[in-house]
């Protein structure tokens, strides 16, 4: 299994959308880790487990810009089954995260 | 021979009549010719005083904006502003702080404020409470010194962790313990960066306000965030979309309603793409937080209550007022992480 926390490995404080929002965007973390690791967990033929806790909170816009282009680029079934995500802090995030792989963009 | 120091010397006087030459420019002082010195016109300030009530609940918003629409009038013809509060009776935080982005605004034209502050004691310890005579250089009455509320200002590029204080003393306020919120931290950072990205024709006019109110005997933490931006219903209203969607609901109050409830999506079948607005709403949905207003142009809306008004006096910018409370979604987890 491929891990990512993203307290340690990415930020305590994600922020906006993209690289206009500022720093430690949902496209910075898909361009810099998201997308590297999952494709070694691809490589591997193994799970990509992503921990959300502890950190200030996600807004919207980063789940959705991060998983959004993840789901767009590999699909969004081969993504969804790939994934482990941990959320034991705020649960709404994993429903969130569904979504955002799922949409259209 | 010159000594090297007497060379020096010289050099330096005229330098020093120079830079005397420049700060005297910058501050307006000319001399006329022959010696006598000019200086710019003093400027005029204009006194209206405030409504007695001036706060942003749905009955007194009228008189409230119409005020701060004065404020920015007065400003705008380069005349200083005197804002004279003594007669005011009961001040509201979200009047504060929209009053405050309309300062902002004009104090980058070079416009300049005095004021009065209130006779009525409760009025005045709110007002001096609240945050906001440290953008005044006012004096604050010792008891008044101590308190938890505060008003942050920031531009395009302000960090986003600026807001982080706000929200674990607010937790401290609402669930007795200093943490984390994440669904709090994530609506606040969509706001900002909302007003950032939509609410400003130049990146280097961007300026969002954020009052943070603390009622601590009611274990209850009341926000505002205002910008002084064009709104959203006049950030919107290039193109085709704006007039297709705009027919399909009867007032600007509804299509705002349902720019942030994705209603426009259910009826019209047109995705509302590109802007935060749903993602702010869904922490009102979720319970993050309650008593959710919006304030912008012309429409009114309370989330809480359900009700929805068309203004006669608009207001230029968006304002949000919201509360978390312990009728809210407990959100409050430990700080864990190390900053330094």
């Amino acid at each position: 299994m491929i891990e990512i926390k993203i307290l340690t490995d990415f930020t305590f404080a994600p922020g906006a959308r993209d690289y206009d929002d500022g720093k430690d965007s949902g496209q910075e973390f898909y361009e810099t880790l998201l997308k590297s690791k999952f494709d070694e967990a691809l490589k591997q033929n193994v799970q990509l487990k992503i921990d959300l806790d502890g950190v200030e909170g996600y807004p919207s816009s980063f789940l959705s810009e991060s998983f959004g282009l993840l789901g767009n680029e590999y699909g969004a079934e081969e993504v969804w089954k790939r994934l482990i995500i941990v959320s034991n802090e705020v649960a709404l995030y994993i429903k969130k995260i569904k979504k955002y792989i799922h949409e259209k963009r | 021979m010159k000594s090297k120091v007497t060379i020096h010397k010289k050099h330096s006087a005229s330098r020093a009549r120079y830079q005397l030459k420049r700060r005297r420019w910058h501050n307006g002082i000319r001399r006329r010719k022959g010696g006598a010195r000019a200086s710019r016109k003093p400027l005029v300030f204009v006194e209206h005083p405030a409504p007695q009530v001036f706060d942003l609940m749905p009955e007194n918003a009228e008189a409230t904006i119409k005020y701060i629409n004065l404020v920015k009038k007065i400003g705008g013809k380069r005349k200083g502003v005197d804002f004279n509060l003594k007669e005011v009776t009961s001040i509201g935080v979200g009047a504060i702080s929209m009053l405050l982005s309309v300062m902002a605004e004009l104090r980058g034209k070079g416009i300049r404020f005095r004021g009065t502050k209130p006779t009525n004691k409760n009025a005045k310890d709110t007002l001096e409470r609240s945050g906001f005579m440290r953008y005044v250089s006012g004096k604050i009455s010792l008891e008044n010194r101590k308190t938890k509320n505060t008003i942050f200002t920031g531009k395009k590029r302000t960090h986003h962790t600026m807001i982080l204080n706000a929200i674990h003393t607010s937790n401290e306020t609402v669930w007795g313990l200093k943490g984390r919120n994440q669904l709090l931290y994530g609506m606040l950072v969509e706001m900002i960066k909302n007003s950032c990205k939509h609410a400003f024709q130049s990146d280097k006019d961007v300026r969002w306000h954020i009052a943070v109110n603390h009622d601590e005997e009611n274990n209850r933490v009341k926000f505002s965030f205002v910008d002084n931006g064009i709104g959203v219903i006049k950030s919107h209203q290039k193109g085709d979309f704006f007039k297709q969607v705009t027919k399909v609901f009867s007032n600007l109050p509804d299509f705002i309603e349902g720019a942030y409830t994705e209603g426009i999506r259910s009826k019209t079948g047109l995705s509302w793409r590109g802007t935060g607005l749903p993602f702010i709403y869904e922490s009102f949905d979720e319970n993050v937080i309650s008593n959710f207003v919006v304030i912008t142009n012309e429409a009114y809306i309370n989330f809480q209550t359900e009700e929805k008004k068309s203004l006669k006096n608009a207001f230029s910018g968006t304002y949000y007022y919201f509360e978390v409370n312990t009728e809210c979604l407990k959100q409050c987890f430990p700080i864990e992480y190390d900053r330094n």
